[in-house]
């Protein structure tokens, strides 16, 4: 605590509580809050089955699990986003019910999601008074004391941030803290943070545990969402872990080690997992020389061959979807050279590139992959009208309906008819979808934006075996994924990107998660100005 | 628990299925059910509303707000919107009369009045996918713009007595075949252009791409552009349509012909069930919107009710579709 004192750049008078209630235990036989067999159904998923789950004050309870294993429909539940179909939300002892978030905040939960929810042209003070703004006798709002609690929330936190400051202008670790700040003005007793590392670097990592470690030492319960283990190590009391929205255990993280987590995660080995086939790799397919766009990317070089998986690592906005978007003529290049089959070519358009046997199965399925209103079939042959055989310009249901089987029945989509709109298909149906649209329009370059993103433990299985049909008919594959064993499990040969430039390659044998984490995380030269 | 997770599976499927039933029930019969039950409700009042003859009337009336309400079908599945169409009609009208009247032209100023329509719409599309400015400040700007100038060539006069230079002028307005009065034929026509468009073309399939999801349209390789502004220029032909329509019915042509027919229009649409945010909808359903607010207004006059009740009873009947259609869609 006294360490944020000294930090203190003003000559104000400082009213900081000392916080900390102290004698607060993890072994306080009340838990503040219990979820009792609590279970959240979605159209063709269970998301949430009979879930567990307590917390102490004072305490980080870590939740892990992989993608899709239902530990953010547990954070909607618990921040009033969504309602359980079974069970009940107990906190301190009384069986509550969050029917918006707004009710969730005035029991004291609050959550810090993944995307945050500040505003980005009010200044860091606005946004956490947002709502609750201190008043003068009249209905004016009274700025200067404001800004002054804004500023002692802050360095109570140990940031020493201009409450002046446009959230706009910060990065993401600042808004993090923000956020946290607000909540804490919202008298939060309960703080959950939702995959709070996935888009910051190592040391702002560090600087938002040591953040962490004195709002447990103040007596706040706080839940930790996070896919990296070294998280759960860093600053666990104890973890759940979730597996296909079943609860698996709850382990204190004193004994529990990040192996025994992931055993309990996966439940299977990784064979079995990504059951990759090796293919002959063949003539080089896809060579991008030098690619260059300010600010963005810059010197993007590499090369793909047919039958060969080449993965992208590398942290959230990395650049690594912005090479894609590049190559798949979404966005302009400033410099730099595609080659594909060996011949040189710009594409101004996705059409370019679609017509060069290019496609992009993107990152976000529902949003830049699918239109979800339209129909399965709608949605196959949208990119090749011409290969269903209509005459030109026409485009008749029975062409589109007759098209849409052969994929159905190829590619195994589970639909009840090629007229269902793609939004009733599951995450790994609709992504089957995405392929066939790629198939008919006979592409040959696949690039796979986090392919298995939302899609169930099961359908990544076969998401992973229609990869490697595709290489068997000699199809080159470039995947983004930020899920380190499905990039260690799935591909050839692995670059790793920071800061928009390629920093490292592995190939198979020699890839490790902690050698493309290293490269991927290394400290950068830019630092926030977070106090210690 | 496999078995108890695959049950949830199937029980969540088929309440799924159930609901979808019943949301595209009403999507396809709402409209119409509504239209059959206040023509009962009329019926029971006013007997001679049961009449071909009154019907015939009741058609009529529909015509221009059907025509106008095609291409603006179109417009709103994309999720834009055309304030300029009243502007387009009265500017295509009173280019065609003009050339009749003061240069002796003949039948083929109706092409003209189809071309000016056409041109018109494309400039719109073309301001709005070029300019990259949101359809509803182009088309308010092209409606001020176009009305002006359709004043400026007539200098504020109408044109009347079309007919004396071209006798059979009136063939688009006034004559009959059969039963049907043309205006009600070219209402038909138009709708049947669109609706096969919307069915059995790629223009169609991009029609409902772009509303739905214009990025993911943009990322198949669509080129969006091309595809608005065929939608802008199939609304101005539209326009056109309703121009000749108008102007053989009326045998003149003035600048201040159809002013706000475009709200008509859109009325009709979104009666008819089209989501105003585009992707979803169907030019029958416009059919039956334009036909709707037409039984509403020769009931009313029937039932000896003033128009400016009409009014009122119009504006609800919009605002009480678009409610249900919103509850509607909350179901799915």
């Amino acid at each position: 605590m006294t360490d944020s004192r000294s930090s203190r750049t003003q000559g104000e008078s400082l009213d900081v509580p000392d916080g900390a209630p102290g004698g607060l235990s993890v072994d306080e036989h009340v838990p503040v809050l219990e979820l009792r067999a609590v279970s959240k159904r979605f159209p063709g998923v269970v998301a949430l089955d009979q879930v567990d789950f307590d917390l102490y004050a004072g305490e980080v309870h870590v939740l892990v699990g992989e993608n899709g294993a239902g530990k953010s429909t547990l954070v909607k539940l618990l921040a009033g986003i969504y309602q359980p179909d079974e069970g009940e939300i107990v906190l301190d002892g009384k069986v509550v019910h969050f029917n918006s978030p707004h009710e969730a905040q005035s029991h004291g939960v609050s959550t810090v999601h993944q995307e945050l929810n500040l505003i980005p042209h009010l200044d860091v003070g606005k946004n956490i008074f947002l709502g609750r703004e201190p008043m003068r006798p009249g209905g004016v709002i009274d700025w200067p004391s404001l800004y002054r609690q804004s500023r002692e929330q802050l360095l109570a936190l140990g940031i020493n941030l201009d409450p002046h400051r446009r959230v706009s202008t910060m990065g993401v670790a600042l808004q993090q803290m923000t956020e946290i700040a607000k909540a804490l003005v919202a008298d939060a007793r309960i703080l959950i943070l939702d995959e709070p590392t996935a888009a910051i670097t190592a040391e702002e990592a560090e600087q938002l545990f040591r953040l962490v470690d004195r709002l447990r030492a103040q007596g706040t319960a706080i839940i930790l969402i996070s896919h990296h283990l070294e998280d759960a190590t860093r600053v666990g009391d104890r973890a759940t872990v979730l597996r296909d929205g079943a609860y698996v255990d709850t382990v204190s993280m004193k004994s529990a080690t990040p192996a025994d987590l992931i055993r309990m995660m996966v439940g299977r080995d990784l064979e079995q997992q990504y059951p990759k086939v090796e293919v002959a790799p063949g003539d080089v397919a896809l060579r991008v020389d030098q690619l260059h766009r300010e600010g963005v990317i810059s010197d993007i070089s590499f090369e793909v061959r047919s039958g060969e998986v080449v993965s992208l690592a590398g942290l959230v906005g990395a650049g690594r979807s912005e090479v894609a978007r590049a190559i798949f003529g979404i966005d302009a290049i400033d410099s730099g050279q595609v080659w594909i089959d060996g011949k040189p070519v710009k594409h101004r358009s996705p059409g370019d590139a679609i017509h060069n046997g290019v496609a992009l199965l993107p990152e976000d399925r529902k949003q830049q992959g699918l239109v979800l209103l339209l129909a399965v079939a709608d949605n196959i042959v949208m990119a090749a009208p011409d290969k269903t055989g209509s005459p030109p310009g026409l485009l008749p249901p029975f062409a589109r309906v007759r098209v849409a089987r052969k994929f159905i029945g190829l590619l195994n989509i589970k639909t009840p008819s090629s007229k269902q709109k793609v939004k009733f298909l599951s995450g790994g149906n609709q992504q089957k979808v995405v392929l066939a649209k790629w198939m008919l329009s006979h592409a040959n370059i696949f690039i796979f934006d986090e392919p298995t993103r939302g899609i169930d433990v099961g359908a990544k299985v076969e998401v992973y075996r229609l990869m490697n049909e595709l290489l068997e008919r000699g199809a080159a594959i470039l995947m983004i994924s930020s899920e380190l064993p499905e990039v260690l499990g799935m591909s050839d040969r692995i670059l790793v990107m920071r800061e928009g430039r390629i920093v490292a390659e592995f190939d198979r044998e020699s890839a490790t998660q902690e050698g493309i984490m290293g490269h991927a995380a290394a400290q950068t030269h830019e630092t926030e100005e977070v106090a210690a | 628990m496999i078995t108890g997770s695959a049950s949830m599976e199937t029980l969540a499927k088929a309440e799924q299925r159930r609901k979808i039933t019943f949301g595209s029930i009403w999507a396809t019969f709402g409209p119409l059910l509504s239209l059959i039950i206040l023509s009962l409700v009329i019926y029971s009042q006013e007997a001679v509303f049961m009449t071909g003859g009154n019907w015939t009337n009741i058609a009529r009336q529909a015509a221009l707000t059907a025509i106008l309400g095609v291409g603006m079908t179109f417009v709103i599945l994309t999720g834009g919107i055309d304030l300029s169409v009243g502007s387009i009609l009265a500017l295509s009208a009173v280019s065609g009369a003009l050339l009749i009247d003061r240069h002796g032209w003949g039948m083929e100023a109706v092409l003209v009045m189809l071309g000016v329509g056409a041109f018109c719409g494309m400039i719109n599309g073309l301001i709005i996918t070029l300019g990259k400015i949101p359809p509803f400040i182009v088309t308010l700007g092209t409606m001020q713009i176009f009305r002006g100038a359709a004043s400026e060539i007539t200098s504020g006069q109408p044109i009347s007595f079309l007919t004396s230079n071209v006798p059979n002028f009136d063939v688009f307005g006034t004559r009959k075949l059969g039963p049907l009065p043309s205006p009600v034929i070219i209402a038909l026509i138009t709708f049947l252009v669109g609706f096969l468009i919307l069915r059995y073309t790629r223009l169609g399939l991009y029609v409902f791409a772009i509303g739905g999801n214009e990025t993911a349209t943009r990322f198949s390789g669509v080129h969006i552009n091309r595809y608005k502004v065929a939608v802008y220029t199939f609304m101005g032909l539209c326009c056109g349509v309703a121009a000749v329509m108008l102007s053989s019915r009326l045998n003149s042509a003035k600048a201040d012909f159809a002013t706000g027919e475009e709200l008509n229009a859109i009325a009709a649409v979104v009666i008819g069930g089209t989501s105003l945010f585009g992707g979803e909808g169907t030019v029958v359903g416009t059919m039956i919107g334009a036909l709707l607010m037409a039984v509403i207004r020769n009931g009313l006059t029937l039932m000896h009710i003033s128009a400016f009740y009409q009014q009122i009873v119009i504006g609800a009947v919009i605002i009480l579709a678009v409610l249900i259609d919103r509850l509607r869609r909350r179901g799915t």
